[in-house]
């Protein structure tokens, strides 16, 4: 056999699509050729890892895209803040207006402390002298305070900057992955069932027929497989699990995005337009493109009556 | 290094509309009708050129026709509104170039898969254009029980447009693949795999991948059309098909027309067709039929031995 090594390089300037699947059919017959040195040795076969491995190479083509929808999505939603945000910033909020008591009450006991000690025991030339530090010392206390707060309020008010269509769209994305997740597995369940169900159908009739050599057997195998999957793709229950992944991968893939738009076209300071912004400007230029085509036309039509 | 270089036959490019292209064959032609290709706007027109071997164009040509044909290019977000009227409008325009430029009043339009609906839908609409109707694997009827068509049935192609803006050439090719996942992944890769010591083998089979995966994306909105209008309400079959107001009825068409169909075509199987050749009205009609596939109709050695010796000379007869 041929190494993936040698044909990857041999076959450089083709389609990579043609490359990779050309690969996992080589891994495909390695494993199949085990297969058929056991069948040929007299050994009862069985459906095993090496029959699941065939699954995967013919497989990943299809399951390799909703499978990075899917971990795309656990990526996404690191970016996004947990439920429980809001609640820490209230709790930083208490904690932060709490110390802001303290440093008052602090500051009101100096101001006392100070009194007295202007009263009873500090000389006249110094009381001034006092009197603008503490006030300094209050103001800096003050303005810090007042600083800290107020970011720490905005931060427990961020959600309310938000439209109401932003959390129907972050409400509709999540909801569309999660049925996405659910019916991706379901569908990859089908397609495994029908394989492994025709794999154990070939081999039990193995009893019945014998074969010439390797690529008999293949083709044999492959046949009863591909009959399977013939019915299998035509059936209600796919049918129905195919158009509702498809609907809710589309779906998530919309609602996310509207999602992220809602939030940076609400944003004045938002220095990019955004996808639907775009589309809005594609679809007025081909109304007009349409509308200078017809005039084009009629003008030429024109040109031809005046020309007779 | 293996190098691939489709279109075997030298062309100009005669007009260009940021998108769509109309393609003029180099040539001498000895005859007077000249012929329009109108490809499907699902991948890439040198199908017909794919090489010098099984080039349909350099048939034409050597027959002494003069060739011309349409590109529907490679559609970016901002072509996703063109519509089906659109396309019809520049198969219109292409025709009055082409007549314009050899100074007849007809010609031959000859449409291949969804170009062949975009031929049909033209003709019934402009026949005074149309000298002859050359459709090969036409999707007409789309009342059928292929894969293909039963999942389109089962698509929202709405939401597939409002999400990705077009149709994506690699969810096109994923989904042409599922078709037939073990034959089209497994067999025949398998059969490349006993054949590479076979290198016409070996450049047909990697010429014929090349074209495969080189999938242009459909605009959202002629997929939402296409998959609503034809294979949803099989509109054109039902004569509910309208352009700008004016109802196409394909059992008015009454020119000379060849319908090719193949067989063993499991996207246009010959039921998509052969209603639409009962149901016209031309009383010079020819129905070819292939053993092959959808691609293998135009591709196979076998199919330029027979079945395009014949189509070629049914097309030189109306031409002169």
């Amino acid at each position: 056999m041929i190494s993936r090594e040698t044909l990857a390089k041999r076959f450089e300037g083709v389609p990579k699509e043609s490359i990779e699947i050309l690969l996992r059919n080589v891994r495909i017959r390695e494993v199949l050729e085990n297969v058929w040195k056991r069948y040929r040795a007299g050994m009862k076969l069985e459906y095993d890892s090496g029959f699941d491995r065939v699954f995967e190479e013919v497989f990943r083509l299809f399951f390799r895209p909703l499978e990075l929808a899917i971990s795309g999505m656990k990526k996404v939603r690191l970016f996004l803040p947990p439920p429980d945000v809001g609640k820490l910033y209230d709790i930083q909020l208490e904690m932060v207006e709490g110390y802001k008591d303290l440093s008052e009450s602090l500051a009101l006991h100096l101001e006392l402390t100070v009194d007295m000690l202007k009263k009873y025991a500090v000389p006249e030339g110094v009381k001034n002298l006092i009197d603008a530090v503490m006030k300094s010392y209050i103001d800096t206390l003050n303005e810090l305070s007042l600083f800290e707060i107020r970011d720490i309020e905005i931060g427990s008010e961020a959600l309310f900057a938000f439209t109401g269509r932003t959390f129907e769209y972050l409400r509709n994305f999540l909801k569309n992955w999660n049925e996405f997740v659910d019916l991706y597995y379901e569908f990859r369940t089908m397609m495994k069932d029908t394989y492994r169900g025709a794999v154990e159908e070939f081999i039990r009739n193995l009893e019945f027929v014998e074969f010439e050599n390797f690529q008999e057997f293949m083709n044999a195998l492959f046949d009863v497989i591909a009959a399977k999957f013939d019915e299998l793709l035509k059936s209600e229950g796919y049918l129905d699990v195919q158009a509702r992944m498809v609907g809710s991968l589309m779906d998530y893939f919309y609602y996310y995005r509207r999602f992220c738009e809602e939030i940076l076209e609400n944003n004045p300071a938002n220095p990019v337009a955004t996808v639907s912004q775009i589309d809005e400007a594609y679809r007025r230029i081909t109304d007009l493109r349409r509308k200078i085509a017809e005039l084009e036309r009629r003008v030429a039509e024109l040109e031809r009556r005046v020309s007779g | 290094m293996m190098q691939i270089r489709p279109w075997s036959c030298e062309y100009e490019i005669v007009h260009e509309d940021w998108l769509f292209k109309l393609l003029h064959f180099r040539s001498k032609p000895k005859l007077k009708t000249p012929v329009l290709m109108c490809y499907a706007f699902i991948n890439r027109p040198y199908i017909l050129d794919l090489h010098a071997r099984v080039s349909v164009v350099r048939r034409l040509l050597d027959a002494g026709l003069d060739v011309w044909m349409i590109d529907w290019g490679y559609p970016k977000r901002a072509d996703r509104y063109l519509t089906i009227e659109d396309y019809i409008d520049y198969i219109d325009f292409c025709i009055d170039e082409v007549r314009e430029h050899c100074g007849i009043d007809k010609i031959t339009l000859h449409g291949y898969c969804l170009g062949a609906t975009l031929s049909v839908i033209y003709t019934a609409l402009n026949q005074e254009k149309i000298r002859n109707l050359v459709i090969q694997a036409p999707p007409v009827n789309f009342e059928t029980d292929n894969t293909l068509a039963v999942w389109a049935k089962h698509i929202d192609p709405e939401k597939i447009s409002r999400a990705l803006g077009n149709a994506s050439g690699d969810l096109l090719n994923l989904a042409f693949l599922l078709v037939d996942p073990v034959r089209l992944i497994v067999g025949k890769y398998q059969s490349l795999l006993d054949n590479l010591e076979n290198e016409k083998f070996v450049e047909n089979f990697f010429y014929m991948d090349h074209w495969i995966f080189d999938s242009p994306a459909i605009p959202g909105k002629l997929y939402e059309e296409y998959i609503t209008r034809w294979y949803h309400r099989n509109e054109i079959m039902r004569g509910e098909f309208e352009v700008k107001g004016r109802k196409v009825d394909i059992r008015k068409i009454n020119v000379p027309t060849l319908v090719i169909v193949a067989e063993r075509d499991h996207i246009t199987p010959p039921e998509a067709a052969i209603p639409f050749f009962n149901a016209i009205a031309s009383r010079d009609k020819k129905l070819l039929v292939s053993e092959k596939g959808h691609i293998g109709l135009t591709v196979s050695s076998s199919s330029h031995r027979k079945l395009w010796v014949d189509a070629v000379r049914w097309i030189v007869e109306r031409s002169g």
